[in-house]
């Protein structure tokens, strides 16, 4: 059937098939702005659009619906103010305030955000906060925590009224009005038009440390070098390419959680005009191998292959299909003809040792790393002693022990995983494909695909989300098999099911903590055992496992003489059941950790009567001491010791209380009542954490800066910038060096053929790593350019190289000469002693300096229904020197607001066949605009000194303290001991009505 | 799949394609719904031009048009607060544009906020052709074998009546677990209905006595063989507890 749309103002006509939806129509038709979030219930909202003015999602109406009606997509909106000789108008306000603000991070759902804001202010050009966080609340962003997007739109509105706004730079150079020690009072507003709770400000606090003082270009709220891109919806993404003759590919599932495929025939499946390709586990090579991208050897079991004849979980694989359409790949899933013998199967970790368990591994292929021991379904085992344990427990006055839970989880990015394979023109594989890890994943599948490494080609694209579920070679096999098949491109991409039945996820943990401790509040021994819920492969089992003992059980070392020696033991076991693998997820285990730690210590202060936060920090970790894991455990690899320089804890809790006004409310029975209504109870909450900073003498990142004619430079790094402003703060710290504007460094992130090679992004190492590797770059590059610069002003006076200074673009002697870094590349490249001026280099860190932070939360309880509401976070950071406030706030917020999630809501569960009981983003809620509570980052620089600027990391530190923090929020409201998160309204009511209230399970006092 | 896609100038029109027998044919709404891929091949009947999406109010009622959107009715003041407020908790903003009254009570499950608020204040479906006036609670009842070519015109409601909603859920805009909704007639007659595990949300009280509302709403959930992620006691006792909140409010207010 034919069609009419007025499409950004140009009436079109397109052929379409009644069953079309809008989505599909526009992708086809080169909208690519228009995102697929793999959702079946619309209820992600990437894929809006406005009809008629109105935000509506594309992928939940019919393309037939909107004949005859007005259609806007991101990509009739502003363009980029130079189009060479062309100029235009530039970006819409809308699309400038997304950059200034910091508001994208993935940018996947930016334009659908965009949209939403501007249908908002064409009906009310001076919104009030609220109306904003409603507009946006049909878009669903994993990455922000919604409050850089608000803040946008509220500049967006005040610029389209004419207002005059300060500009971000304004507000960083004019830092005053930010008084740390003042906290803000509640309902206190700072809005741009006064209504509003929102600050206009979009820098966080900052307590600056002062090295960073003269520098121009670390430490600034730059915007992010790919912000114009993304407002625009280019098409920056995996899926954003057509390609001649591109197949679909789908993947049937195993309806059984543990079972032999004892026959299958594809026969009719490959007989269905349109199929190009059906593979079973009899048609591909039978290669063991492991899923997890990590850097070689692997530190897990190699117990996964790309098809097999046993399946593991609901949702695992059993026969790839490539077909000329997603219609017609879906009808042969369903023509083939599958015989499943079934077995019993372990869908409770608890189960998965006991004597008599069903073997899930007994596959003689198998590949067991350090203890996994596939007889006992045991995909990992660990046991760190440090110290005396046992005579620390005889030390101890009191004795506590607790048992506590945490579940499974999504990292629910809201780009699916998706992967394009073709054969290029020599031959070789090209895999284009939204992975966190280009270069592990070469190396991983070529084996899988028979093919040595030099024959495939890893291309990483703009991601949109990963939070570690990328960080899993899990979805390239599947199209790179059926490209060696076919011969043809193939698109396979996950829906929302999918990602719930067949990603990963954050291990499930069953903890108990032993903990002694003297009257005094001296912590003499502290223990952890976790039994960890690996699923069906043990992709990350240990590494995820270890993570949570590394960090966690880090942080309480003790005082005096336990100060000198801590005693502290974890021991875990990581086992398989015939549940979907857990893997990597943003927090890596630790937020797993916290959750125990740090319930467990609020119960003991409140036990001893002592003050939770005196009782914190008379036992952490302080500066100058050695990190207790560092001599025990290191991922899998050889330990070494390692002294932690910089601990910002105490000042992060200091700052944290003065913003939240900790003094005023915690222990304060007035402040905890709700005014006409005696079911409410408000309570405040802290927990103190600290992660890691990539993995010492393992993580390693490399960098290359090449020098243009005009003096700009282009930077390629194997980093992956999946959301987080890698690229932006790679390049100002770079820039730094070779004392040019951010606009001058172009950069180009990965692609396994040009860029130098990088383990890529997760264990928080980007900018210490690849930072560090970028930094050293430009230090060669600068080198070069000081020489050539000396060279040049020689010609009238003797200059050293060492003490030329490069700034505002050139290279200036003492002297005050100077030439222009255009000069010297013109110079270089065409004139003397020609030369191209580049350099590359590489960065592996023999210490992983860990941030810290201080989380607070303040949360309403009902006590009748149990319900908590979630009011306020508060988050005081020590992450070394900030490279880029905006980008790092961003951050903060956005791993705030997911871990708000794994604090209340989110939770992956199974029936009793090992069916997901959740498989879309409605019954997993992940957080809305409309319904956050306040967030507010602060950020408390300390000078890292194993790093060139100072610097640790941001990136996963905010999973950690949100759970713990409102858990013991929830205590201190209404004195509920809730164990296992999420907390839920049925949790917190059963916590209520339960007869131990101490939340201990045995106590032993001396 | 969607196999042809009509979209009628008149009812008249509608109702035609509606009566086709050779493959099932489905009124379309908003699409939200519709629009999602299935195996099953069917037509839909766009129902866009047909006018059928007027909020009015007059001597018989309040007249909801069926093809109204979630986002009109938030926004309708003629409507009761509570009324807008469980149809603006009925699914996000961006559905809110396009889904439709009629299209989400014949697609609700259990938790619909909106379809509970509707059972409450006693909500009655005009159906054509013929305009014969189907009860709500009667209609999710029998909603699965209900023969096609019918169409939704429009939902009535009475006025003067008072309806308050109240909910539990994980977080401020989650599905809720338990949702209530009690309307209440200067008659002294109490509507009670409760959204939560199951197909439909249900009716659990129409008469004059309070305490009876409670106990049906703490015995809605008594013989739970649903598939819920809470314990029957839990359900039992939050929704004895909201209905008793709504009614203590129904007073005061």
């Amino acid at each position: 059937m034919k069609i009419m749309l007025h499409v950004n103002g140009v009436a079109k006509e397109f052929e379409i098939a009644p069953k079309d939806t809008l989505l599909h129509l526009l992708r086809r038709e080169g909208y690519f702005g228009a995102k697929f979030g793999g959702c079946r219930n619309g209820e992600c909202g990437a894929c809006a659009v406005l009809l008629d003015g109105r935000v509506v999602n594309s992928c939940a109406m019919l393309a037939a619906q909107a004949d005859g009606h007005r259609i806007e997509t991101i990509e009739g909106m502003g363009e980029h103010p130079e189009q060479g000789w062309k100029k235009t108008s530039g970006l819409h306000p809308i699309q400038q305030a997304f950059v200034e603000s910091g508001a994208i991070q993935c940018g996947y759902c930016t334009p659908a955000m965009i949209l939403a804001a501007k249908s908002l202010l064409e009906k009310d050009p001076d919104p009030t906060e609220d109306q904003v966080r409603e507009a946006l609340a049909g878009v669903l962003c994993r990455c922000s925590g919604y409050l850089k997007p608000i803040q946008a739109v509220m500049r967006a509105a005040a610029v389209m009224r004419g207002e005059v706004i300060p500009s971000v730079a304004d507000e960083y150079n004019n830092p005053s009005d930010w008084v740390l020690d003042t906290p803000i009072a509640d309902g206190e507003t700072e809005g741009l038009s006064g209504d509003t709770l929102l600050a206009s400000k979009i820098m966080p606090k900052i307590q600056v440390t002062p090295k960073t003082e003269t520098w121009s270009q670390v430490g600034k709220p730059e915007p992010k070098v790919d912000a114009v891109k993304l407002v625009q919806g280019k098409p920056a993404f995996t899926a954003d390419i057509e390609l001649r003759g591109m197949l679909i590919a789908k993947v049937l599932h195993s309806p059984v959680a543990h079972a032999i495929i004892r026959s299958i025939d594809a026969s009719k499946a490959r007989a269905l005009p349109g199929v190009a390709a059906v593979l079973t586990w009899e048609d591909i090579p039978r290669v063991v191998y492991s899923t997890a991208g990590q850097s070689d050897p692997i530190p897990g079991p190699l117990d996964s292959f790309s098809l097999d004849y046993k399946v593991r979980f609901v949702g695992d694989r059993v026969a790839f299909v490539a077909a000329e359409t997603e219609e017609i790949a879906n009808q042969a899933l369903a023509l083939i003809d599958v015989e499943y013998e079934e077995l019993p199967a372990i869908l409770d970790s608890t189960e998965a040792m006991r004597a008599g368990a069903v073997r899930i591994h007994d596959e003689p292929e198998y590949v067991d790393f350090a203890e996994s021991d596939p007889k006992k379904n045991l995909a990992a085992h660990l046991r760190i002693d440090i110290g005396d344990v046992e005579q620390g427990f005889l030390d101890a006055d009191v004795i506590y022990e607790g048992d506590y839970e945490v579940p499974k989880v999504q990292q629910a990015h809201i780009e699916p995983h998706v992967v394009v394979t073709y054969w290029d023109e020599d031959d070789r594989l090209v895999i284009r494909t939204s992975t966190q890890v280009p270069f592990h994943a070469r190396r991983i599948l070529a084996p899988v695909l028979n093919l040595p490494v030099k024959r495939i080609r890893v291309i990483k694209p703009r991601i949109g989300g990963g939070f570690g579920g990328k960080q899993e070679v899990m979805i390239e096999d599947v199209a790179g098999h059926l490209t060696i098949a076919t011969g043809r491109p193939v698109l396979y991409e996950y829906d929302r099911e999918e990602e719930f039945i067949a990603a990963r996820s954050r291990h499930a943990m069953k903890i108990h903590m032993k903990t002694g401790v003297k009257r005094d509040g001296t912590i003499t021994a502290n223990e952890m055992y976790a039994l960890s819920d690996t699923g069906a492969y043990g992709c990350h089992a240990l590494t995820v496992t270890g993570n949570t003992g590394h960090k966690a059980m880090a942080l309480y070392v003790g005082d005096g003489q336990y100060r000198l020696s801590p005693n502290i033991r974890f021991y875990a076991d990581v086992v398989y059941t015939n549940t979907p693998p857990a893997g990597a997820f943003r927090g890596y285990g630790v937020p797993q950790g916290f959750w125990p730690v740090e319930r467990h210590m609020e119960k003991i202060a409140r036990d001893l009567g002592l003050d939770p936060i005196d009782f914190r920090l008379k036992n952490a970790l302080r500066s100058g001491e050695y990190h207790p894991f560092s001599k025990s455990w290191s991922e899998g690899r050889e330990p070494r010791p390692e002294i932690v320089h910089t601990v910002g804890l105490e000042q992060c809790i200091q700052q944290g209380k003065a913003v939240i006004g900790w003094d005023d409310k915690y222990g304060n029975a007035e402040w905890r009542k709700v005014p006409g209504k005696p079911h409410l109870r408000r309570g405040i909450g802290i927990a103190a954490v600290m992660q890691g900073t990539a993995i010492p003498y393992l993580d390693m990142g490399g960098a290359s800066i090449k020098m243009n004619d005009d003096g700009s430079f282009n930077l390629l790094v194997g980093a992956t910038d999946l959301g987080t402003g890698s690229d932006t703060v790679l390049a100002q710290m770079a820039a730094e060096v070779l004392g040019v504007p951010l606009d001058d460094m172009i950069v180009f992130s990965s692609d396994t053929d040009f860029t130098p090679f990088d383990v890529g992004a997760y264990a928080s190492s980007t900018t210490y790593i690849s930072g560090t590797a970028a930094i050293h770059a430009a230090q060669k590059v600068a080198d070069r350019i000081r020489d050539r610069a000396a060279r040049m002003l020689n010609e009238s006076g003797d200059v050293d190289p060492a003490s030329i200074r490069l700034m505002d673009k050139k290279a200036i002697a003492p002297d005050g000469r100077s030439v222009t870094l255009e000069e010297i590349a013109r110079n270089a490249l065409h004139q003397t002693g020609q030369e191209q001026i580049m350099a590359v280099a590489s960065y592996v860190s023999p210490s992983s300096p860990p941030p810290f932070a201080a989380q607070f939360a303040e949360v309403t309880v009902d006590i009748e229904t149990g319900q908590v509401v979630v009011e306020r976070l508060v988050m005081a950071v020590d992450s070394g020197v900030i490279v880029n406030p905006v980008t790092a706030s961003g951050q903060i917020e956005g791993g705030m607001t997911q871990a708000l999630g794994y604090a209340v809501c989110e939770e992956m569960r199974y029936d009793d066949k090992g069916r997901a009981m959740e498989r879309d983003l409605v019954d997993y809620h992940i957080f809305r605009a409309d319904e956050m509570p306040r967030l507010e980052t602060i950020f408390v620089e300390t000078f890292e000194p194993s790093h060139p600027f100072g610097i640790k990391a941001v990136a996963e530190i905010p999973m950690d303290g949100v759970a713990p923090a409102v858990g013991n929020a929830i205590l201190d409201a209404c004195g509920a001991q809730v164990d296992q998160n999420p907390a839920t309204p049925e949790r917190i009511w059963q916590a209520l009505q339960a007869e131990n209230q101490s939340g201990f399970t045995h106590v032993i006092r001396r | 799949m969607i196999v042809q896609y009509y979209r009628p100038e008149s009812m008249d029109e509608a109702l035609e394609l509606l009566a086709r027998k050779d493959l099932p044919v489905y009124p379309l709404g908003g699409g939200s719904v519709l629009s999602q891929p299935t195996a099953k091949r069917y037509a839909v009947v766009d129902l866009q031009r047909l006018e059928l999406d007027q909020i009015v109010q007059d001597a018989k009622g309040l007249h909801l048009g069926a093809t109204a959107t979630l986002q009109a009715l938030v926004d309708s003041a003629s409507l009761y607060p509570a009324l807008r407020n469980a149809a603006k908790r009925e699914t996000n903003f961006n559905l809110r544009q396009t889904a439709t009254l009629a299209g989400t009570i014949v697609s609700a499950s259990g938790r619909s906020p909106l379809v509970t608020a509707l059972l409450a204040l006693d909500a009655k479906l005009v159906w054509l052709p013929g305009e014969a006036e189907i009860p709500l609670g009667e209609f999710l009842a029998t909603r699965e074998a209900r023969a096609g070519g019918l169409l939704i015109r429009e939902v009535r409601l009475p006025v003067g009546s008072y309806l308050g909603f109240a909910e539990v859920a994980r977080t401020p805009a989650d599905v809720p677990i338990i949702c209530a909704a009690v309307a209440t007639w200067a008659d002294g007659r109490i509507r009670a209905a409760l959204g939560g595990p199951g197909s439909a949300p249900r009716l659990i009280s129409d008469g004059l006595n309070s305490e009876e509302a409670e106990d049906a709403a703490y015995n809605a959930y008594s013989h739970l063989s649903l598939s819920s992620n809470e314990s029957k006691n839990y359900l039992q006792n939050t929704s004895r507890l909201l209905v008793r909140r709504l009614l203590a409010e129904s007073k005061s207010g």
